[in-house]
């Protein structure tokens, strides 16, 4: 009986002591991804974000972090905390921000975040990310524990007037050159008759309320012959740029930089591209165009090479022949 | 026969009541799709019900439709309005993260020796909307609870060395330290192959999270593959060294 009951307890310590976390798999999702709110001062709003659990179950708990932009391809750096005059909470009856609870495995929560814009909160936009947040495991040995946040981005202008400026324009629209001739003062961008021409659109807001361009290119030869490419109407955060992009980006070889898109075919002479750059709700349009030239400069190359190849055969051809028949001429004599 | 008339003249019968039944059911059982609530104070708007939406595009024209919408149009309230809906981001499907692992476990470190095979995670993201970024950052450098260090990497060092945000090779037994390899879907162009490491950013040292996967474009199973390595020489205190990666996915806003 004794030798039983310290079994037990044996096995009961050493259960204690020996306590592994499994490996824990994360697999979690939120919905929706994006709101974007504009706010009067000293209103507030509560909108519903989902949080659905497809691994397995965790302990999670939220964040608000607020962040800014950091390139001009959507990076961000976020801040220590939420900045800003807008306040956060969570009106769900069982949880808080910041507060942790369990979501089991194939489960759903949703977080009631209620937003409100403090009284004469500064007009302009302010940006957050409402994380949730999953524990990470525990262990005894020498690990790294992954602490894993998955985020759905808050994007909140605030405004007294619903009346917000639209400061955009383009601040870049250029083709990839192959090779680049300066020549009296200008410089011209050639690429070869069979390249994919990568084209970058980079759009500026110099605003305090972020923009979102709707942004088409159009390719036009000299013969008149055009090809129109939609970008993404990606937003384009306050004082930033950004990198617009086809939707469906095609294979690109020669893009070696991130472009917006890519024209493909067979290119003879001179190009136009031209970027119209117009936005939701508002009548203004901003045009931008650049060209190119297009030859097959390789094959070119290629067939001057031949054709000085044979020339200088010839020639020796005919100085061979010119010797043979002198000599021929001599023996004769 | 009397038998048989009486049988199908009672079909006939309850075939009718049947088909009166169905017709009054589905007129009093109309559907709703559409959810509002609303109150002086608040106003929660629920992601669309849409029995059908999408983008139709011709070199002619672009229309987006959503049928059955609860709000179509820019919502608007006493003083806020939301975009929350396929019309505006073009999106009715939610931002996915997963990590195959949460446990990064490096078993007992021998001096001077790779531990084989290098523990590893898959990150995986779908979000079929816009594009993500995933930013990694460690709470601090592996320690153990009496505060002896592993220090973060600096690869082969030299004209090999590493920093957080480029990546640099790391072969040589004799460099010790901690980092990380990625490889797969949309990571960073720094890391060029599986010798290439970076050591992880730190929130003790005031760093900012830094981006080791990053796509501008709609993603689907976008999958990289994480690997940990961790190298100590003959002089490192025995223990057990632990530390908190932390893995952010955000979708592109």
């Amino acid at each position: 009986m004794r030798l039983v009951c310290v079994g037990i307890l044996l096995l009961t310590i050493y259960h204690q002591l020996s306590t592994t976390a499994n490996a824990e798999k994360l697999h979690v999702s939120v919905y929706p991804p994006q709101v974007e709110i504009v706010i009067k001062p000293g209103k507030s709003l509560l909108q519903a974000i989902d949080l659905k659990n497809n691994g397995d179950t965790m302990v999670f708990s939220t964040s608000i972090l607020s962040f800014e932009p950091s390139d001009d391809q959507g990076g961000r750096v976020f801040k220590d905390k939420a900045e800003g005059p807008l306040r956060f909470s969570l009106e769900n009856s069982q949880m808080g921000l910041g507060d942790k609870f369990v979501l089991k495995s194939r489960e759903k929560t949703q977080a009631l975040l209620k937003i409100r814009a403090v009284e004469n909160a500064p007009e302009g936009d302010y940006y957050y990310t409402l994380f949730f947040v999953a524990d990470p495991p525990v262990t005894q040995t020498t690990a790294g524990l992954g602490r894993s946040y998955i985020g759905a981005n808050i994007l909140v202008s605030v405004t007294n007037s619903g009346n917000m400026p639209i400061e955009g324009k383009i601040a870049q629209l250029q083709v990839i050159p192959r090779y680049s001739l300066s020549l009296f003062g200008k410089t011209f961008t050639i690429v070869e008759s069979n390249d994919e021409v990568p084209v970058v659109v980079k759009i500026a807001n110099t605003g305090q309320f972020m923009v979102t361009p709707q942004v088409t290119l159009k390719l036009v030869s000299s013969l008149g012959k055009s090809e129109t490419k939609k970008l993404f109407p990606a937003n384009v955060l306050k004082n930033s740029q950004r990198l617009m992009v086809q939707e469906e980006f095609p294979e690109c070889k020669r893009c070696k930089i991130p472009v917006s898109t890519v024209f493909k075919g067979w290119f003879f002479g001179k190009y136009t591209v031209s970027a119209a750059m117009t936005f939701e709700f508002a009548d203004k349009k901003i045009y931008a165009t650049t060209e190119f030239w297009a030859f097959p400069i390789r094959l070119m190359g290629l067939m001057g090479l031949i054709s000085l190849v044979s020339l200088i055969s010839l020639i020796r051809l005919m100085r061979h022949k010119k010797h043979t028949k002198k000599g021929g001429d001599m023996h004769g004599k | 026969m009397n038998l048989i008339n009486n049988l199908v003249s009672m079909l006939i019968r309850v075939s009718i009541v049947f088909v009166l039944l169905l017709t009054l059911n589905s007129q009093l059982s109309t559907e709703v799709y559409a959810v509002n609530m609303n109150s002086t104070n608040y106003n929660i708007i629920f992601g669309n019900l849409n029995i059908g939406s999408g983008r139709h595009d011709s070199p002619n024209y672009s229309m987006t439709t959503s049928l059955g919408q609860t709000f179509a149009d820019r919502f608007t309230s006493s003083g806020f309005v939301v975009k929350v809906g396929f019309q505006y981001i073009f999106t009715t499907m939610p931002f996915e993260f997963e990590i195959s692992s949460t446990l990064i476990n490096f078993g007992t470190l021998i001096p001077n020796t790779f531990p084989t095979p290098l523990p590893t995670l898959d990150v995986t993201i779908t979000n079929p909307s816009r594009g993500y970024d995933v930013q990694v950052i460690e709470d601090h450098p592996l320690r153990t609870l009496s505060l002896h260090f592993i220090p973060d990497t600096t690869c082969n060092g030299g004209i090999q060395a590493c920093s957080r945000t480029s990546a640099n090779v790391w072969t040589s037994t004799a460099a010790t330290g901690f980092g990380y390899n990625a490889s797969g879907h949309d990571v960073t162009a720094d890391f060029l192959n599986n010798t290439y490491y970076r050591p992880f950013a730190s929130r003790e040292a005031g760093h900012s999270p830094v981006t080791f996967m990053s796509s501008t474009i709609a993603a689907k199973n976008r999958i990289s593959t994480v690997t940990f390595l961790a190298n100590i020489d003959g002089a490192q205190a025995t223990g057990t060294y632990q530390t908190v990666i932390n893995f952010i996915a955000v979708p592109k806003y």
